[in-house]
Formats: structure tokens, C-alpha cells, sequence
């Protein structure tokens, strides 16, 4: 069946509906960015407007910096860490939530606030919680005699990263939560009571008929808080700086120095246009592999 | 995925548009206003905030410039001048240390004030900020880092002030009774509190990162060399074993140096000023009066690290209503009440003025009075880190100050338990990279 | 049924609470203990000595209230604007065929990727040029640089499982589009035009970076920036500081408890 809009209308809907998002995204973010990437061929010190060109001199320095390798690993690891985590809490939590009991509401709203919370207020939250000397979690930990000593949570040469991440998984997890919970909800329960009627149990039944709905939401999910974990400067440098002995300084935090503590905007630059790059090449074999545009039809 | 020719056409335009966009706009920012003063200052206190409100309307009425303000807070000060300066429009005045303005004078961002520190009666000689033969630098303030303990709990184990570097171990021995009390505090971590107390007892130990080379007209990096290599790593082993009585404090910074003090589990602590004294007034009262300073020990010196804080006039601003301004400031009759903000924590640049009536007439310095006269038994003894290592200026201390190699040296010693010797060989190797780099 | 199939899953979902709320249980404690009993520990779990001392410190003596109030204008600035363009533009890439679309598609994508923190000096250049440095303005327009590309693909996803047949019907009684996308398809959207608001307001209300690097006046700090500074000068006042928290997730708490029902239908399309 034919639309009503004449072939000029048309045109002027495709434009009026598609221009205000494309103008903003050009203006605020297209711009910034070429600008950004165009910045790290130049040698630009914080304190000084002028810039000098310098080709590829400050990629050449970075690369062989043994600190962005570093940093890269950290990177990596957090965000394994911490999007596994929240993959995991999300999927249990969705689980344990998919079910009708008083006060669910209110329960799941519980669940929601983390996620809404700014990221210094967490932060704070945490250091109050994991302190050596005031915390709550280290007395209980003596207390039932767990430890002899209370432990430095944030300050631990061992222990920071695993603190950063169970923050990150805290604090974020909740959006998986929402995500899995909503599919979950839409899943046909015909589905569930056929493979009941053939014998399956719980566990395979979840393997049968929950998992393969949720695949593509999973994915996306992995997707989304991949890049943005990644990308992820203040939950972790309002925690740690970096710290400690830089235990905690993943690519994010490495640029911000290079930036801010050496003055260097030049070089940090160019460190996050790798980053940029990193997750270019790693969203497009992500792409391939899993393809999460399957269900998005875009010829529509 | 398909890249049109139209496609890759607007692409293109859109990548050249990006890169001479920021340069054009730049240039077309509003250039230096006659009539505007934008000042940045790191201190936020709220009484000097009301102070700066005050004379800034006396300054209107008198000359109808308008000076804006602006409070980033001490840590982010440095950045917030960075993207100022980044976007063309400089601020006319940054109030801060003199030690980071270091880092705008070998920018040639910093306006000669010769002119202003005649006009204003002139400033001790090792306050001065002399680069490329003119004065960068208008001091107005001072700390120096001392100790602080509780004379009351010494007292109780029979202890005095500590005089020597083995009268504090001992006294930090005795008084440590982990995880109630320890017997100081030693912050061992990449933060600017760690980093200044290894500068500190550094001096104290007549150690140096750079010696004048007479003959190449330049400085060194003399820190794994020879004697100072030795001292060097004697000072870390001693800030070792004083860690042993403190708590690991792998992410200390200001603010723990005070409240770990202050909620009583430790007995003492050290600063740069008196903040500490403030903060325990506020929050325990009943501690503050056993609360005194001491000298941090010498062992081959008696230098102290001396703080400078000032007003820098960037060059490229409104110098001529700048320079007004601070002429305005220095003789403007609350100036006193600026510096009664934070009582014996801002001391005045000027020895005159510490003895004055007037600074004296405040009721918590006349309560501390020793606190005052501590000060002045000490003052000849600071040394700014930019003269420590010789008569001229030396520009590389921001190589290793502004990203707390002294406080990564302590986090390597006593968190991961580097041998010093390694330590020191790998900080003066960084040091030397970054002059490498920077040539 | 055995015993561990029965109360298996609600003792995992008690565990699973208390994770999530002792956090929280413990924030709303210590906002009420006063100054000296808390740099007393070890705490007692149940504690009946209750203080308003900070919140009155709290709200009295600094400028948390402003930073509230500047936080809430960027917000809600952020939620408009993303809703319109977001909705708008996920309209438009349903319902017409152009070229570029694919383009278009991933282009928001790899805006997604780049680091804020390094688009923040570029767009600091951009605002002072504008005179939009230290305005509401500036700081709603940098939010949307980091919301706007998911809420883009949000709202696409939506409108695809929105039929297209309800808008037909309405064309065949004579509606033209713009009618019939007021008032068929916006309603059935509402719960992704929600969502949408919901995200945008996290965003916005969680961003500490932008505001960090783009608010350069005390008078305009949002609240990440401003509790960022109560921390630095004074060593960190707990009890305020927790006050402060508690202040800051009550509304939120109360957003999302109304409007829950809408964000998780919404949600069901993202998959």
C-alpha cells in the first residue's frame, strides 16, 4: 500500500526527520573527533596555543612507550573483567527477577539505581566501604576472622584491579539486568511448556529454549559495555588515579597523564586515537563474528 | 560496506573542514578586553573567596574593570590554565605555586612583573622566580613542610620533639600500636603528598637530582652518581623503615595526612603549613591543642622545602589591567583579612609583615603563638626546589615534579619493595629520557 | 520438587539483594551518624543515634543545592533534545529508504567508540569561540555527544517492530503522516521514547568528564564536579559526603520506580 507523501514531501521528511541527529552528531561529535585524531600529528604542549607538525613522530614515540603496552594489557583485562561480570550478574539477577512476587517493584527499582548513580557518588561509596582504616567490609572480614589484617582493597598491588572491576560490575551490571530481564519477559512461555511436555528439566530447559533468545541480546550487550568499558576514565581515576604504581592506569588514564601530567596533548592524541582504532578493529570482527545487525533490517 | 565516491567526497570535506575549523575560531576569539580581568586562583577557601569578592568591587568602582574568578581547586588548577591557554584565551592572572607557573615561564607565557614587585615593595631574595633575566613571579605567600605530633601521647612514652633522624624512628617505634595507632605517617604512592616528603628529607640529606655543569652551562642529572647516589638511597632506606611504623598509605594524599591524624590514629604527621592545625581544630577540637610542629629532622642540612605561591600575569592577556590589579591587591588594606583565611597556614612572603600588629591580631594565631614563632625560627631555611641545586634557575625540575617520580621512588620502595639502588638508577634514567624527549 | 529447587532461587535473590543493597544501607547510615562517632570504628550494624548535623552542614554551608540545580538543568535539557532528535531520527530511517543508510547506521556507532575524554578539548575550543563555555547550554550539547548515537539506535530498533500497519490504517481514513505520527506511532513508541529518557538522563546525570573539562566556574559545577571538590582541600568528610549520596539517588530512585513498567517493555526491542 502507497504512503500519502507526494515525492517532494518526501524528501523534505527524510530531511526533517534525519538533519537535527546528523547535525548535532557533525557538530558535537564528527568534528571533536577528526580535530582530536588530527591533533596527535602535531606537537602541542598543554601551556603553549602554538602546534607544530610532526607526522607520525608522536605515534612512533607512544608505540614504543612500554607504558601504553601496559596500559593496553589493563585495558583489556578490566574490560574483560568487568563486562564478564556484569554479564554474569545480569543474567542471574534477570533470572531471579522474572518472577511475580510482592514488592517486586520495588526490588527491581533497587536494581536500577546503581546504574543511574554518577560515577563519583559510587566511588565515594566504595572507598567508604573497602577502606583500610574506617571500612565496614574489612571489619566484618576480621570480625568473622577471614583475615587477620585488614586489607588495602584499593591500594593493594593485587587487589586494586580486582576492586576496580567488582566496582565496575556493581555499578553498571544493573543495564544488563534491565537488557536480559526485558528479553526474557518476551520469550513465548508456549516455548517453555513444550519442552517441559518432552521432559526436559530446568537447567535444560534454560539451555534449550532461554539461551538461544537471549543470544542476541547478550551480544549486544557485550558489545555496548565492551566499548564503553573501555573507554572508562572517571570510575576509575576518582577511585585509584591510577594507582597503585599505576596498577589500576589503563589506556583512558594513561592519555589523561600524558595530557594533564606531562602537558603533552599531542601524545595523548595519539593515544586515544589508537584506542579509537582498537576498537575499530575489534567491533568489526565482532561484527563478523556475531553479526548483531541480524535482526536490524536496514533496506527498510 | 560500501563507500560511495559522493559518500567519500563529503567525508573528506568534513576532515578538512574539522582540521582548519578550530584554527579559525581561535583566531577570531575575543581578543584581550581592556575592561576584563579573568583570575584563576587555587585557593578556595570560602573566607578568602569573600575576601577576593570584596576587593575585586573596590577595584570596579575604581578603575570600572571587571575581574571574573575563577576556583578550580588545587589539583585542577594546572588544567584548567592548560585548556585556557589551549582555546586562545588566556587568563589574565593564575594565583598558584610558583613552582608549577614554572611551567608557563618556559612556555614564554609569563609577563615580566619587574615593574609590579618595585611597585609593591619588593620580595626576599629566594622568593624570586627569575627567568630570561626578568621576574616571573609576584610572591605572596609561603609554606614550608614540617612536622606536626601529639606532644601529649610523646610526653606519656617520656619522648621529646624529635632532633635527629633516629630520635624520630625511635619515637615512631615506640607510639606504633597497629591498627589503633600508628607512629607516623609515610605515604608511599605516585601523589603529590608522597613526593614532597621524599623532596624534603632529600634536602635534608643534601641530595640533588642536578648538579651545574660550569663548562656546558647546564644541569646534570647527578642522582646515581657517586656520593649522591649514596645519600639518596640512604634517605629511602631510612623513609623505609619509618614505613614500618606507619600505615601502607599505597594511595595517600593531603587530605589523609590530616584526617589520619586527626581521628587519632596516628602520632604524627607532617604537612606544607598549618592546614593540619585547621582541619583538627574543626573536627577534633580536643586534640588540637597537644597538636604542635616540629621540625622534620636534618641530617646534613637544616633546608627546608619551601611552597611559593604568587600571581602570574600571562603574557598574552590583558597585562596592563592585570598588572593594575595585583598592584591593587598588594596594597588594598584587607589584604590581612586574605591571609587570616586559613590562619598560619598562608603566611605572608614578607617577614615584616609576619611581625606586624596587624597579622598578629587574630585570635587563632594569638592563640598558637608558638606556632608563629616556630615559623619564624625557620624562615631563612626554605629553599624553593627550582634554586635547590644552584644559583640559576633550574627549568628540568618539572620533569620530575609534575609527574611524582619522588612519590613513585617511595610507592617502589616500600609497596613493592624495590632494592633502593634500583630505585634510584631507574628515576634518574626516566629523568633522563624526559630531557631527551623534551630537547 | 526438591528442597533446593524451592528455596534454591530465593536464597540466591536474598544474596544477590543484599549485594545490591548494602551499599546502598550503609550510605543511608553513615549520612545520619555524626561527625565524631565516625572516625570510631569498628560501627555497629544497627545504630540508633540518628543526626541531621550533615544534611543541615550538608545544605547549609555548601553549594551542594546550586550543583543539584545545575545537574537537574543539564539533564533535563539532555532528555529533550535526545528525545526529539533520537525519536525523529529513528522515524525517518524506518520508514523511508535513502542511500547512506548503512552509513549512517555505523557511522553513530564509531561516534560511541571515541574516547570522551579526549573530545572534550576540541569541543572546549569550539564553546569559548561560541561564548558557550560555562553555560547550560554547552554542557547539555557535550552530553549529547556521548547519548545521542544509542539513543539513535534505540529508537531505530523501536520503530521497526512498531507496524507500519497502524500508520496505513490511519492513512486510509485520511490522516496525513504527520498526523498519523502523532498520534498512532508515538504512542505505541512511548515506552521506547522512554527509554530513551531514561539513558539520557543516566548519561548526563553520571558525567563527570565532560563537566570536569568544560565548567570552569564554580557556579556551574554539576554535582559530579562538585562532590569531586569537597573531597580535595579538607581530607574527605564522610558523613557529608554520604548525605550528599543519599540526596543524590533518592530522586533517582523515584524516577525509576514510576517509571519502570515503561523502560523494561521498551527494553524488550534492544535485543
Amino acid at each position: 500500500m502507497g504512503s500519502v507523501t507526494g515525492h517532494t514531501e518526501r524528501r523534505a521528511w527524510i530531511f526533517g526527520t534525519t538533519a537535527p541527529a546528523l547535525v548535532f552528531l557533525l557538530v558535537i561529535a564528527y568534528l571533536p573527533i577528526a580535530y582530536a585524531v588530527m591533533l596527535s600529528f602535531f606537537k602541542k604542549t598543554a601551556f603553549n596555543p602554538a602546534m607544530k607538525w610532526v607526522g607520525v613522530a608522536n605515534y612512533r614515540y607512544i608505540l614504543e612507550e612500554p607504558e601504553l603496552w601496559n596500559a593496553f594489557w589493563r585495558s583489556v583485562v578490566f574490560t574483560v573483567g568487568a563486562v564478564g561480570l556484569q554479564l554474569v550478574w545480569g543474567l542471574v539477577s534477570a533470572l531471579l527477577l522474572n518472577r511475580a512476587f510482592r514488592g517486586l517493584n520495588f526490588v527491581r527499582s533497587l536494581f536500577v539505581l546503581p546504574y543511574l548513580l554518577p560515577s563519583i557518588v559510587v566511588a565515594l561509596i566504595f572507598q567508604w566501604l573497602l577502606s583500610q582504616e574506617y571500612g565496614v567490609v574489612n571489619q566484618v572480614l576480621m570480625q568473622t576472622g577471614v583475615v587477620t589484617r585488614p586489607i588495602n582493597f584499593f591500594g593493594g598491588l593485587g587487589t586494586a584491579m580486582w576492586a576496580v572491576i567488582g566496582m565496575a560490575g556493581w555499578q553498571y551490571g544493573s543495564f544488563a539486568t534491565l537488557l536480559i530481564l526485558a528479553r526474557l519477559q518476551a520469550i513465548n512461555p508456549k516455548l517453555y511448556e513444550a519442552a517441559a511436555v518432552s521432559g526436559a528439566g530446568t537447567l535444560r530447559a534454560f539451555w534449550d529454549v532461554t539461551l538461544p533468545n537471549l543470544r542476541t541480546t547478550l551480544i549486544v550487550i557485550a558489545l555496548l559495555r565492551g566499548i564503553w568499558m573501555f573507554n572508562k576514565f572517571d570510575s576509575i581515576w576518582l577511585v585509584t588515579h591510577g594507582g597503585p604504581l599505576k596498577h589500576t592506569e589503563t589506556l583512558p588514564l594513561y592519555a589523561y597523564r600524558l595530557a594533564f601530567e606531562e602537558f603533552d596533548f599531542g601524545l595523548a592524541a595519539a593515544a586515544c586515537s589508537v584506542m579509537f582504532v582498537v576498537l575499530l578493529v575489534g567491533a568489526v570482527v565482532y561484527f563478523k563474528l556475531f553479526d548483531p545487525t541480524k535482526e536490524i533490517e536496514v533496506g527498510r | 560496506m560500501f563507500i560511495g565516491r559522493r559518500t567519500f567526497v563529503k567525508g573528506a570535506a568534513v576532515s578538512a573542514a574539522a582540521a582548519v575549523a578550530p584554527q579559525v575560531l581561535v583566531r577570531t576569539a575575543r581578543g584581550a578586553d581592556k575592561n576584563k580581568v579573568l583570575f584563576v586562583s587555587e585557593e578556595s577557601n570560602p573566607k578568602a573567596i569573600a575576601v577576593y569578592d570584596k576587593i575585586n568591587a573596590d577595584f570596579k568602582k575604581e578603575t570600572g574593570i571587571e575581574v571574573t574568578m575563577e576556583y578550580p581547586g588545587f589539583a585542577n588548577i594546572a588544567k584548567r590554565v592548560a585548556t585556557l591557554i589551549a582555546a586562545g584565551t588566556p587568563p589574565e592572572i593564575v594565583w598558584y605555586g610558583a613552582g608549577q607557573a614554572m611551567n608557563l615561564a618556559m612556555e614564554n607565557q609569563l609577563a615580566d612583573v619587574g615593574d609590579v614587585l618595585k611597585a609593591t615593595g619588593g620580595t626576599a631574595e629566594n622568593l624570586r622566580m627569575v627567568y630570561k633575566g626578568a621576574d616571573r613571579s609576584i610572591p605572596t605567600s609561603q609554606q614550608f613542610t614540617y612536622g606536626w605530633y601529639r606532644k601529649d601521647l610523646y610526653a606519656a612514652k617520656k619522648l621529646d620533639a624529635p632532633k635527629t633522624w633516629d630520635d624520630y624512628l625511635k619515637a615512631a617505634k615506640a607510639l606504633n600500636d597497629p591498627p589503633n595507632m600508628y607512629g607516623c605517617i609515610i605515604p608511599s604512592a605516585e601523589t603529590g603528598a608522597s613526593t614532597l616528603l621524599l623532596e624534603t628529607m632529600f634536602m635534608k640529606n643534601d641530595v640533588h637530582w642536578f648538579e651545574w655543569n660550569a663548562g656546558k652551562k647546564e644541569y646534570e642529572v647527578s642522582l646515581d652518581r657517586g656520593n649522591q647516589k649514596k645519600r639518596a638511597v640512604e634517605t629511602l632506606d631510612y623513609l623505609n623503615e619509618l614505613h614500618k611504623n606507619s600505615p601502607e598509605a599505597s594511595t595517600y594524599n593531603w587530605g589523609e595526612l590530616m584526617s589520619t591524624y586527626f581521628t587519632e590514629k596516628a602520632a604524627s604527621s607532617w604537612y606544607v603549613g598549618s592546614r593540619l592545625l585547621d582541619q583538627t581544630i574543626a573536627n577534633n577540637p580536643k586534640i588540637a591543642d597537644a597538636t604542635v610542629p616540629f621540625e622534620l629532622p636534618k641530617k646534613v642540612t637544616d633546608a627546608y622545602y619551601l611552597s611559593i605561591q604568587g600571581f602570574h600575569i600571562l603574557e598574552k592577556s590583558n597585562v596592563e589591567g592585570a598588572k593594575k590589579y595585583v598592584t591593587f591587591f598588594m596594597k588594598h588594606p584587607d589584604v590581612i583579612s586574605w591571609y587570616h583565611a586559613v590562619p598560619l597556614h598562608i603566611i605572608p612572603a614578607s617577614r615584616e609583615m609576619l611581625h606586624s600588629a596587624k597579622y598578629q591580631d587574630n585570635p587563632v594565631i594569638q592563640k598558637r603563638m608558638d606556632v608563629l614563632k616556630f615559623l619564624d625560627s625557620v624562615w631563612t631555611k626554605g629553599v624553593p626546589l627550582y634554586y635547590w641545586d644552584g644559583k640559576e634557575l633550574n627549568q628540568h625540575i618539572g620533569l620530575f615534579h609534575n609527574e611524582n617520580l619522588a612519590g613513585w621512588m617511595l610507592a617502589a620502595r616500600n609497596i613493592k619493595g624495590m632494592k633502593s639502588d634500583a630505585v634510584v638508577d631507574e628515576a634518574a634514567a626516566q629523568v633522563r629520557k624526559k630531557m631527551k624527549r623534551v630537547s | 520438587m526438591s528442597r533446593l529447587q524451592l528455596y534454591g532461587p530465593f536464597a540466591l535473590l536474598l544474596v544477590v539483594l543484599v549485594l545490591v543493597a548494602f551499599p546502598f544501607y550503609w550510605m543511608v547510615l553513615t549520612s545520619f551518624t555524626p561527625r565524631e562517632a565516625l572516625f570510631r570504628p569498628p560501627y555497629k550494624f544497627f545504630r540508633l543515634d540518628f543526626s541531621l548535623g550533615n544534611y543541615r552542614e550538608l545544605l547549609f554551608a555548601t553549594e551542594f543545592v546550586r550543583y543539584f540545580a545545575n545537574s537537574l538543568i543539564a539533564a533535563v535539557g539532555a532528555i529533550v533534545l535526545n528525545v526529539v532528535a533520537a525519536t525523529l531520527a529513528g522515524y525517518g530511517l524506518t520508514r523511508f529508504a535513502f542511500p547512506g543508510k548503512k552509513t549512517f547506521a555505523f557511522g553513530t556507532l564509531f561516534s560511541y567508540m571515541f574516547p570522551p575524554m579526549l573530545m572534550a578539548i576540541p569541543l572546549y575550543i569550539l564553546f569559548s569561540a561560541l561564548q558557550m563555555r560555562n553555560t547550560y547550554t554547552g554542557l547539555i550539547l557535550a552530553h549529547m555527544a556521548i547519548s545521542l548515537p544509542l539513543n539513535i539506535w534505540l529508537m531505530w530498533q523501536y520503530f521497526q517492530i512498531v507496524p507500519q500497519s497502524l500508520e496505513e490504517a490511519a492513512w486510509v481514513s485520511g490522516a496525513s503522516r504527520l498526523r498519523a505520527l502523532r498520534q498512532v506511532c508515538l504512542p505505541s513508541a512511548r515506552p521506547g521514547i522512554l527509554s530513551v529518557a531514561i539513558f539520557s538522563f543516566a548519561l548526563s546525570w553520571n558525567d563527570f568528564t565532560f563537566a570536569f573539562l568544560l565548567q570552569t566556574d564554580r557556579k556551574m559545577f554539576t554535582l559530579p564536579v562538585g562532590l569531586a571538590t569537597f573531597v580535595e582541600q579538607t581530607g574527605v568528610h564522610w558523613g557529608m559526603v554520604m548525605a550528599a549520596a543519599v540526596l543524590v539517588s533518592v530522586p533517582t530512585f523515584l524516577l525509576v520506580f514510576f517509571l519502570q513498567r515503561y523502560l523494561l517493555s521498551g527494553l524488550r526491542t534492544a535485543g
